[in-house]
């Protein structure tokens, strides 16, 4: 599904992934972990297409197409999602609004007519109840004045809307508490089938208790390092990421 | 059917002759500003002031049809001329005067005193609409009265004559009177430049509450100074809405008086020049007594080539202490060839106010067009998403949902051409 080779992208002058290699396949989980400032947002980034960021080496194909040559919006209506580590305030556009504009285009891209109203307020309840986000923050404007829980409950909402293949997401699990934790969680794991793939980028453990990876990465100094299964998570969380940072240092 | 082009019965009001009398003096001594005074810097009307009325052009009603159909006591005019069969204003309260100036006028003589006894005769467009002004309506709510069904003016536009076309309104709301008028020049169908000069006097009594909203939708071929002033006695509150969607130069000269303590005055407007659009709002609030609030939001959107002007001036003399004044224009340019002329003024001789103004100029927020991208919107759906958002909190003042639909609708396919 997704096909991550040799990846090199940097921001002004400044190079952040450097060969980042990484295969997903439908049904699977990945997670990415690591210290700060080691790429894992860059990556995220890249992925969805933000314009700052110049990929200067490397392939990535998503469904057998070049990723990189599509636009972002492109990118979302191939199938690929990215929940932002820090959502955007939009205020005056109404998230029914919001959402009703990007599913049509998305179906209009695959050949389909939007919903009827009718349909659509009936799919956009049952989303809502998924990931417990209330009516008044669901009719609110995007994101604007919610707290940093609602956004990112906000941004699985969306998630579960747009019914991706490929879902990234960055931190969704900073600055969340349990409760929020446990419905994000939950919201991806109602999301998840053998039909569609995750990439959970995460500095802890905890959110891993939760959604369940089949694979975990260690990203250092921009490409992974180390890839092993969930224990590894586990032996992170003990452990720190110095071993990591010394076993890097002693290959090179 | 026979017209009565001039106002005869009105005229023969003696106030009324000596306001024309007088006016055209002083018309003929000024003539119509031109670009070189530097209030009309960026307007350059050209031949359309030339052009006259014709009886013929009330003729030209074959097409018409309301742009919408509105729950509301309906006054049409067409080409500036009133059209009774298409207007509707039974079922009024008794305590409701409501019809063309000349009804008015005639219903209710003793308001003639209140025409021109507001507006700026010094002015070249208000001086020559005096003078020689030919329709418009009168709008009389006594005392106590609240006007449950909003009212909407219409002036329709068209055919393909050129015209000169000046409107006079004459709105009093007496104490405690409640009232919401739309007023919507429209001139989609015009194929030929017209000229449109409209000037709106209304004097609000104590606590009494007005809403305003002025629909400009001139099309191509319209031109437009719209003048308009609001005598505001204690406690009265006035809302003032301006929605300039297309017109070939459209001038709104928008003047709030405040004149009794306690008086609050809201002004609200989106402008939306394109192509080789201007649209220049001159607003001017006047605190002339303590414990006044005023509030004034002006947004502009310039796509393609067409300018935007915003000079908004707050007054507050010496006696008007505490007065709390705020202003803020803002703006968003579109387009390389677009331009947004923007000139705050706060002028203050009282020392205990709160006073603000600000204005900025910018494009639309990256961060916000690519999370819209990133969910599979393409950039030019989620730029008319984005700027239909700023333009909301002004449509957000227009309380009659058919007419925010109606507005919301415009936006977009104005947005969706460019």
């Amino acid at each position: 599904m997704l096909s991550i080779q040799n990846l090199h992208a940097r921001i002004e002058e400044k190079e952040i992934l450097k060969g980042f290699n990484l295969d997903v396949k439908p049904g699977e989980i990945h997670a990415i972990m690591g210290p700060n400032g080691t790429g894992k947002s860059t990556l995220a980034s890249v992925l969805a297409g933000r314009e700052e960021y110049e990929v200067t080496e490397g392939s990535v194909l998503f469904n057998q197409k070049d990723l990189l040559e599509m636009a972002p919006e492109d990118r979302a209506r191939e199938g690929l999602f990215l929940a932002f580590q820090y959502p955007v305030e939009i205020p005056g556009v109404s998230n029914v609004n919001f959402l009703k504009t990007a599913l049509a285009e998305i179906r209009k891209y695959q050949g389909l007519e939007p919903l009827s109203a009718k349909d659509f307020l009936k799919y956009f309840r049952e989303k809502q109840a998924l990931v417990e986000l209330g009516a008044e923050l669901a009719s609110r404007s995007v994101n604007q004045g919610f707290s940093g829980g609602e956004k990112k409950r906000n941004e699985i909402f969306q998630m579960a809307m747009l019914n991706p293949k490929l879902a990234v997401l960055d931190e969704t699990d900073s600055g969340l508490d349990i409760d929020a934790l446990r419905i994000v969680a939950q919201g991806v794991n109602k999301v998840k089938s053998s039909e569609n793939a995750f990439i959970v980028i995460t500095h802890y453990q905890r959110l891993l208790d939760y959604i369940v990876p089949d694979f975990v990465h260690v990203m250092y100094d921009g490409r992974i390092v180390k890839s092993g299964t969930k224990e590894l998570a586990l032996e992170l969380e003990e452990k720190g990421y110095d071993w990591i940072k010394q076993e890097v240092a002693a290959e090179a | 059917m026979s017209i009565e082009v001039d106002t005869k019965q009105a005229d023969s009001i003696e106030s009324l002759k000596k306001l024309r009398t007088n006016a055209a003096q002083i018309f003929a001594s000024k003539g119509f500003p031109t670009t070189k005074n530097e209030d009309y810097k960026y307007l350059n009307f050209g031949k359309a002031l030339q052009n006259s009325w014709t009886e013929a052009m009330a003729n030209e009603d074959k097409d018409f049809q309301s742009p919408f159909d509105i729950d509301a006591y309906v006054l049409t005019f067409i080409n500036g001329f009133y059209k009774a069969e298409y207007s509707k204003v039974d079922g009024l309260p008794a305590t409701v005067s409501l019809g063309t100036l000349e009804q008015v006028l005639s219903e209710v003589p003793t308001i003639a005193k209140k025409l021109g006894a507001l507006a700026d005769i010094s002015d070249g467009f208000v001086a020559n609409n005096s003078a020689h002004f030919n329709q418009g309506f009168g709008l009389k709510v006594r005392k106590g009265t609240v006007l449950e069904k909003p009212i909407y003016v219409l002036n329709y536009f068209t055919g393909n004559q050129s015209g000169f076309v000046q409107s006079r309104n004459l709105i009093s709301i007496e104490e405690n009177a409640e009232a919401e008028v739309y007023s919507h020049s429209f001139g989609l169908k015009l194929t030929s430049e017209s000229f449109f000069n409209v000037v709106t006097e209304i004097a609000l009594g104590p606590n009494a509450s007005f809403s305003f909203t002025q629909i400009q939708e001139g099309g191509k071929n319209l031109q437009t100074v719209d003048y308009l002033i609001c005598d505001l006695q204690t406690s009265s509150r006035f809302n003032h809405q301006s929605i300039s969607l297309s017109g070939k130069l459209v001038r709104n000269n928008t003047q709030l008086l405040l004149n009794g303590k306690g008086a609050e005055g809201h002004m609200y407007g989106v402008f939306l020049p394109a192509t080789d659009e201007v649209f220049d709002n001159h607003t001017l609030v006047d605190h002339r007594v303590a414990h006044c609030p005023s509030n004034e939001l002006y947004k502009g959107v310039a796509l393609g080539k067409g300018t935007g002007v915003f000079n908004g001036k707050i007054f507050v003399r010496q006696d008007a202490q505490k007065t709390n004044a705020f202003q803020s224009n803002k703006n968003l340019l579109l387009s390389d060839d677009a331009a947004i002329f923007t000139k705050p003024q706060l002028e203050i001789y009282a020392d205990d106010v709160k006073c603000s103004h600000g204005s900025s100029t910018g494009q639309l927020d990256e961060k916000a067009l690519f999370y819209l991208q990133s969910r599979g919107i393409g950039m030019e759906s989620a730029k008319r998403l984005l700027v239909t958002a700023f333009a909301e909190e002004i449509l957000d003042q227009v309380k009659n949902n058919t007419v925010r639909a109606y507005l919301e609708e415009a936006i977009e396919n104005k947005l969706a051409s460019y």
